[in-house]
């Protein structure tokens, strides 16, 4: 209780201050607003539902693409930790295309698939895949060795072996992958947003600047750092409930 | 002449209600140049007693003196040799280098500093590792780098905590031989902990006992056997025996 | 050797091939999936006639000053609150809030302070780019070893001398990594603001290609950020087993 009073005394100072400095005219209204006004814009935005509206597309896109990495990524994943013979192949490719920057891909994006969903997840896809893609290899390599030779005495099928073997054994690490991944899509379905795709609470900042609305705009820019807060304490409680335990006994 | 002198110590880790007594009313005195070997059970606080005469621990109650300076805080006079070698040296730097640590900022420079740390590695036959890493070494080889480390402090006090603890019988015994060595030869005054009897009797000139919850003093024995010793003849003669039987009954009964 | 570089570029050439081989039979649009022989082209001529250059530096020069400033803040900051309780429990709390926060959301609220200058693609690329080096700093410092720590005290260090000789390079192999993915960071905004805010360079480049359906110019951007971003972590893959030798021979 005492720790968190003592961490709101910075943001209390800042907030107080941003209200006194703009009341006494020190800070322009035009480009900074004030706090009183962010509130009353943030609720309105709220209220008319046009907030929660942006903040669902927004999170459709991210969850879209997160699921179209997860598709690609366990599986690239898997083979090529399961297959000398890929990681040979396909693994330095994939080496060379993961230092992209995913947001180069933005334009391709729109050009191939248009203004929509489609095109912000598929940006997605491609800065998400590469946490769960790696965490799967990891994962799988790290459990070779003792349960491939009971799978070879078995005689088992490649494909049984990987879906009765290798999938449960490397469940947890992969999802510590997603984890990683979840965090990502949000920030870059919001940058997809900012830069092109007019949709979402990105797009919603932007018009606000340019209709000069600051008001509504940092309401939104603090909207976004609380629904990043939300899915990020989410994660940890997942994080702290059951993965960091299933983790360590996958690892072993 | 005294070196050490642990007057009425006693010593609690925590505060108030959650307050946890560790080690009560210690009284010892260690002459200067004596080896005095510490036994006891795991969780007695014998590690707590030799930070505390380190200086890196203060009593709750009594005093430590070291000569006539009563001990605050750590000293280079003190030279501690920690059971974990493994934490205890400086994973980025060469074996040479974590000697030298405690020779920097002397009047030793450059060159002559690599010179100075690689005699003492002689002194502890390790100069063919110079310029490993530490995890390059097995284990009985980095508690070498670190006594190599604690000899170029030149303590008079020498603080030695379960050195030889994790290592194997052989590398044991030559340590310990090497060690009763630099202790006669640098005069230097030892508190030696241990939890092997047999260590004990065989390194000291006196043995201490601690009981454990609280720990405090169960047992101060000398030991009389002739210096220096030897790993056979000494731990055959009767009177290594003798202590032996006694001490081990007494560890029996804690 | 040989044989595995071969057998790595096995699997580009025969895609880039088929790509190849599908587009002059006219069975892909070269709106969308332009022949790479012409990407290659575009490619080659941007290089020759020196367009490239200008915007590759802009966009470099701005990625280096904004992670040059997260890192050098990140560090400080990280070592500050990593030794120091107070500012801990003063800081940590609106850190924690800041940090999964999207970096691109304050480029219309940096446009509105700063306008649109280089000196706000600055600022969003250091605010975006400093947490991974903050936070992983504030690990390293707060992560060294407690043994370590006795060790200095027995030998009378100097504050400083702790610093230099134990803390440092005990809190360096985390303050690397938190610089590494800080600089990845910083590439992304530097293209990300230049996008946004039509500030001259690479990203502003490919923006442009696609809005006139030049697409092999826009391919040729995308291959030029992509070995832009490769040559960065391959330099930064060097300079971490010089400076860390002891820690990666492991
Ligand atoms: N920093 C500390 N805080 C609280 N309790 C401690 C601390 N260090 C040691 N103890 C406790 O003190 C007791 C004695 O520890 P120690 O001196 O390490 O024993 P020994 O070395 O004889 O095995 C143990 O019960 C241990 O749990
Ligand atoms: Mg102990």
């Amino acid at each position: 209780m005492k720790a968190l009073a003592r961490g709101l005394i910075l943001p209390a100072t800042a907030v107080i201050g941003w209200e006194l400095a703009s009341r006494a005219g020190v800070l322009s209204l035009d480009t900074f607003s004030r706090p009183s006004d962010v509130v009353v814009a943030g609720a309105a935005a709220f209220v008319d539902g046009s907030l929660l509206l942006a903040t669902l597309q927004t999170l459709q896109a991210a969850a879209v693409g997160l699921c179209l990495a997860i598709a690609l990524g366990v599986p690239i994943g898997m083979i090529i930790g399961v297959s000398a013979a890929t990681r040979l192949t396909v693994a330095p490719t994939l080496e060379v295309l993961r230092p992209v920057p995913p947001v180069a891909l933005i334009p391709l994006s729109l050009l191939i698939l248009g203004f929509g969903v489609s095109m912000e997840a598929a940006v997605v896809a491609f800065a998400c895949v590469w946490s769960v893609m790696i965490a799967t290899t990891a994962a799988v390599r790290s459990m070779e060795g003792r349960l491939a030779e009971v799978a070879r005495a078995l005689e088992m099928r490649p494909l049984a072996y990987m879906r009765k073997i290798v999938l449960p054994a490397a469940l947890a690490r992969i999802a510590v992958g997603v984890r990683v991944a979840v965090g990502i899509a949000l920030v870059v379905a919001v940058t997809v947003e900012i830069v092109v795709n007019p949709r979402g609470l990105g797009y919603g900042m932007i018009i606000a600047q340019q209709s000069l609305r600051p008001d509504l705009m940092y309401a939104q820019l603090l909207w976004i750092g609380f629904v990043g807060w939300v899915i990020n304490w989410g994660l940890l409680a997942l994080d702290r409930r059951y993965l960091s335990h299933f983790a360590n006994a996958g690892r072993r | 002449m005294t070196a050490i002198d642990i007057r009425d110590v006693s010593l609690e880790y925590g505060e108030g209600s959650g307050a946890r007594l560790i080690l009560s009313d210690i009284s010892l005195t260690v002459r200067s140049g004596e080896f005095l070997s510490v036994i006891g059970p795991s969780g007695c606080g014998k590690t707590t007693l030799l930070r505390l005469i380190a200086g890196l621990v203060t009593p709750t109650r009594g005093a430590i003196l070291c000569g006539d300076r009563k001990v605050d805080r750590p000293s280079r006079d003190r030279a501690i040799v920690f059971q974990d070698y493994g934490r205890a040296l400086l994973p980025w730097r060469k074996i040479w280098s974590n000697v030298a640590l405690p020779l920097e900022g002397g009047n030793i420079q450059g060159a002559a500093l690599r010179e100075r740390a690689i005699e003492l590695l002689k002194v502890m036959r390790l100069e063919a590792v110079a310029d490993h890493y530490p995890d390059q070494l097995s284990g009985g080889m980095q508690q070498r780098v670190q006594i190599a480390r604690s000899l170029a402090q030149e303590p008079k006090i020498w603080l030695m905590d379960e050195p030889f603890g994790a290592l194997d019988a052989i590398t044991r015994q030559q340590l310990q031989d090497e060690v009763a060595r630099l202790a006669a030869e640098r005069n230097m005054t030892v508190v030696f902990i241990t939890h092997d009897l047999e260590e004990a009797i065989y390194l000291g000139d006196r043995v201490v006992v601690l009981g454990a919850h609280p720990g405090r003093v169960v047992e101060e024995i000398s030991v009389d056997l002739p210096k220096p010793r030897d790993q056979l003849t000494t731990r055959e003669d009767p009177r290594f025996l003798a202590h032996r039987h006694h001490l081990f009954g007494l560890l029996q009964g804690h | 050797m040989l044989t595995r570089i071969i057998l790595a570029l096995l699997l580009p050439l025969i895609l880039l091939a088929l790509w190849q081989a599908a587009a002059g039979a006219g069975m892909l649009s070269p709106a969308y999936f332009p022949a790479p022989l012409q990407t290659l082209d575009a490619l080659t001529t941007s290089v020759v006639t020196g367009k490239l250059w200008g915007p590759f530096a802009a966009t470099a020069w701005r990625m280096f000053q904004g992670w040059f400033a997260a890192s050098l803040a990140g560090v400080i900051l990280g070592a500050v609150i990593g030794f120091s309780r107070t500012a801990r429990e003063l800081l940590q709390p609106t850190l924690e809030f800041l940090r999964p926060f999207p970096a691109s959301a304050v480029i219309p609220a940096a446009i509105l302070i700063f306008g649109l200058s280089n000196a706000m693609a600055v600022w969003v690329i250091a605010f975006g780019s400093i947490w991974p080096v903050l936070l992983s700093t504030l690990h390293g410092f707060a992560a060294i070893e407690p043994r370590l720590k006795e060790v200095s005290a027995a030998l009378e260090m100097r504050p400083v001398d702790y610093l230099r000789k134990v803390a440092l390079p005990s809190a360096l192999p985390d303050i690397f990594t938190g610089v590494r993915i800080s600089l990845s960071i910083a590439l992304i905004l530097a293209v990300v603001v230049e996008m946004q805010s039509a500030q001259p360079g690479l990203g502003q480049n490919i923006l442009l290609a696609q809005r006139m359906y030049r697409s092999p110019e826009l391919y040729a951007g995308i291959v030029v950020l992509g070995l832009f971003g490769l040559a960065i972590s391959w330099v930064l893959e060097r300079v971490e087993q010089r400076l860390l030798a002891w820690k990666i021979r492991r």
